[in-house]
């Protein structure tokens, strides 16, 4: 019965469209065809003309940005510039003052009084030129100025800013640009339509109808799609999202930057961050930055507790967990940043998921193959999983990478790496030592590079038969002078020192044979102590060798805290001493 | 006789509009795509006055840059010299003032004001005046212009859109006969007349 049904409406529609009647009748659908193949037209131009506006509008912000980042570059230079002279008047002041003191010759007394006079009122002065002495970034009580929240604030946030909307309207652009891309192809289809109506009035018998039918499905699938495009909301990302995420990155720019600091200062601002982050969220739960800022501050916020000595590991890993959850929305979105895999494989690493963590490390290799950081990444990773000759391996390559990328970022990550390895010591005691050995390996690779330009220490550094470091003061006559020495293990004043002087005693060495001292504090390298001089005293006496400091010279005391110093020879390392320095009062 | 000759005059009526149609819609088809062009080549010109007046303002940055640097190492020896002549030390006043003097060459005086403050804002903007003589720097009348064609172009796609609708009622009008049929023709060349008076309004 089906059967006989639909061959008697295939022959009643042949009898329909046999006559000139359908001819009439197909002719007035090509026309209404013609109609809506107009408003598809108009609509492509709307769109179009929209996708140009709003790629525009991202050219401007993009360009206004540059304009601002530059302008920001100089205006800070000169804040910065004034800070500094500001900070001179201030030493001149107490300088003359400290003269005035000691001269017992009234005139001369008088022309130091009148210099500490001259230098307050300058000091005075330079306060107002720069926006480092003022409030909201200077701290009248304490004369401390906030340089994270400047930067924070003038720096971090307008480019953050510019980025997310200028993205914005890139997206937005992109989408018209695809919607007018899909009323291309309707009127494609329209066009279409309009032939097989064509055909059909030139054809009789059955064709005519199979045709007339063909075209009339076409005009009727493309009013449809028409419909449902052009009324299909397109919702780009809500300003305040974009505020909420700018807000975020300016809380986290004001993360302690120095890693060996206590972390519990540091929640507030975690606190704050991750709040507005979630408040991006809400306001448009599709916004990947959002994610990724959320991610940011939960991960920026565990690696420093994970790390710092007053930490809790557990809070960490939990925090990293999550952090780990919102990379995966943001990833599906932006799958080519190759900074968030990187930060991802790490959480992943410090979370405990280390097969995770290689993968997601590969994936950033495989867009940036030249980040020394990233192999040791890996390296970690495939020494939790117990396989060290892989980590070796890694180790090799990270070192390869460092010495022949020669990127400016990789000192820094260098010296992140080698922090965190310090603390993973005791974090990891399972792997205590094969982090210790590779800690050492990077190490003594950095010196070599320093030194001599490669990255494997000499094979016949002679070993150091005595170490001696003793604790330098600046004499009134501007002598460095030997005081106490400092022992093994042992502790000194930070008052009244300013310096160190390191004496090595090391019969096998030869003339011009690379030296090298590096001194960390709280397990932070300290570049400015770094030192790299030829052997150049007799084998058989000491080398020796002073660290003092610009502010050391200056007569300022040494900052107090727990050091180590190495001594490398040929890049090998041939002895070490570590001691505190006591906090002053 | 009458209703043939009717009926005939009503037929190329019909074709005459339909042809009119035809030919409007090549002309709106035309003027889209050199309204689309003049916009777009009105965008360019925009960019390209907007990325040279980015290039001015870093110049001016670094101008205005270094000339406070001079200006804080010329004010600040200055005032040094003159605290201390004040004080009596004429000698080291002296000295202070030759230091001064050194940075002077780089401080522009047109831009301190009474009390002797460089006003780097007034420095940048007059910088920024003079280069405008030298050079397009505002996007803004070249993104108006693109503006103004872009909402011709979707001007015109209505008006053509309008002109459309006419189409189904005169093919309409040339299968049916009687009042309908003088009924579709009317309409429908009503709506070409409007359409037609629109896009010469929207053409100028």
């Amino acid at each position: 019965m089906p059967a006989s049904g639909l061959r008697r409406a295939a022959t009643s529609l042949a009898d329909l469209l046999a006559d000139e009647r359908s001819r009439s009748a197909i002719a007035l659908t090509m026309a209404l065809i013609t109609v809506l193949a107009t408003a598809v037209a108009f609509l492509q131009q709307d769109a179009s003309i929209r996708s140009n506006t709003a790629n525009r509008e991202a050219e401007r912000i993009g360009l206004e940005a540059v304009g601002y980042d530059v302008g920001m570059i100089v205006e800070s230079s000169t804040d910065y510039g004034v800070f500094r002279r500001w900070f001179e008047e201030l030493e001149r002041q107490a300088w003359a003052n400290q003269q005035a003191e000691a001269e017992r010759d009234t005139e001369t007394r008088e022309l130091y009084d009148a210099l500490a006079a001259v230098d307050g009122e300058l000091s005075e002065w330079s306060r107002g030129q720069s926006r480092l002495l003022q409030p909201p970034f200077f701290d009248e009580a304490t004369f401390e100025t906030d340089f994270a929240a400047y930067h924070a604030e003038l720096v971090v946030g307008p480019q953050m800013r510019a980025k997310q909307e200028h993205d914005a309207r890139l997206a937005t652009g992109a989408a018209w640009g695809s919607r007018a891309l899909t009323y291309v192809t309707i009127l494609t289809i329209l066009a279409a339509a309009l032939f097989f109506l064509g055909l059909a009035t030139t054809l009789r018998g059955t064709a005519r109808p199979i045709f007339a039918f063909t075209g009339g499905a076409f005009a009727i699938v493309s009013l449809a799609w028409t419909v449902i495009s052009a009324l299909t909301p397109f919702a780009g990302v809500p300003q305040t999202a974009i505020d909420e995420v700018v807000s975020a990155y300016v809380e986290m720019a004001q993360y302690d930057s120095v890693r060996s600091d206590p972390i519990e200062p540091d929640r507030p601002r975690y606190e704050a961050a991750l709040s507005h982050a979630e408040a991006a969220l809400a306001a448009d739960p599709t916004y990947p930055t959002a994610y990724l800022a959320r991610a940011e501050a939960r991960l920026f916020f565990a690696d420093r507790m994970y790390f710092a000595e007053d930490g809790s590991t557990d809070e960490a890993v939990g925090l990293m967990e999550r952090a780990v959850d919102d990379y995966h929305p943001y990833l599906e979105d932006e799958p080519e940043d190759y900074a968030a895999w990187w930060n991802l494989g790490w959480a992943q690493l410090l979370a405990g998921h280390h097969a995770e963590s290689i993968a997601s490390t590969d994936r950033a290799l495989s867009f940036n193959p030249d980040h020394f950081a990233l192999y040791h990444n890996r390296a970690l990773a495939e020494l939790r999983m117990g396989d060290e000759a892989a980590a070796d391996a890694d180790v090799e390559t990270a070192l390869r990478v460092f010495a022949d990328a020669d990127l400016d970022s990789d000192a820094a990550f260098f010296v992140q790496a080698d922090f965190n390895m310090g603390r993973l010591v005791e974090r990891w005691p399972e792997q205590a030592e094969a982090v210790e050995r590779m800690q050492r390996r990077l190490r003594e690779a950095q010196v070599s590079l320093e030194a001599l330009d490669a990255p494997t220490p000499q094979s016949d550094a002679p070993e150091v038969e005595a170490l001696r470091l003793t604790a330098l003061q600046l004499s009134p006559e501007g002598e460095l002078v030997e005081d106490n020495a400092v022992a093994d293990g042992g502790s000194i004043a930070g008052a009244g020192h300013v310096g160190y002087r390191v004496s090595i005693r090391a019969p096998g060495a030869r003339l011009a044979m690379s030296v090298s001292v590096r001194v960390w504090r709280d397990g932070v390298l300290d570049p400015g102590s770094s030192v790299d001089i030829p052997w150049a005293a007799d084998p058989q006496t000491s080398q020796t060798l002073d660290i003092v400091s610009p502010y050391g010279r200056a007569n300022f005391d040494l900052d107090p805290g727990r050091y180590e110093l190495e001594i490398y020879i040929g890049g090998a390392t041939r002895g070490s001493i570590t001691w505190e320095v006591e906090r002053a009062g | 006789m009458n209703e043939d000759r009717g009926s005939d005059a009503l037929s190329i009526a019909i074709a005459v509009i339909l042809a009119a149609l035809g030919l409007a819609g090549a002309l709106i088809a035309w003027r889209v795509g050199d309204a689309s062009n003049r916009a777009s080549d009105a965008t360019q010109e925009g960019v390209i006055a907007a990325r040279a007046r980015s290039a001015e303002e870093i110049t001016a940055d670094g101008l205005v840059a270094q000339t406070m640097e001079a200006w804080l190492e010329y004010e600040r020896a200055r005032r040094r010299a003159e605290s201390l002549q004040r004080a009596g030390f004429a000698d080291q006043a002296l000295g202070n003032a030759m230091q001064a003097a050194a940075h002077w060459f780089l401080v522009r005086p047109e831009y301190l004001d009474d009390e002797g403050n460089y006003d780097p804002r007034r420095h940048r903007e007059s910088y920024l005046a003079e280069a405008v003589t030298r050079r397009d720097l505002d996007p803004t009348p070249h993104y108006a212009r693109a503006a103004a064609e872009e909402s011709r172009v979707r001007s015109l796609l209505l008006i053509a859109v309008l002109l459309a609708t006419a189409l189904p009622l005169l093919t309409m009008a040339g299968f049916t006969g009687g009042r309908l049929r003088v009924g579709a023709t009317a309409i429908g060349g009503a709506i070409f007349a409007v359409g037609t008076v629109l896009r010469i309004v929207v053409w100028l």
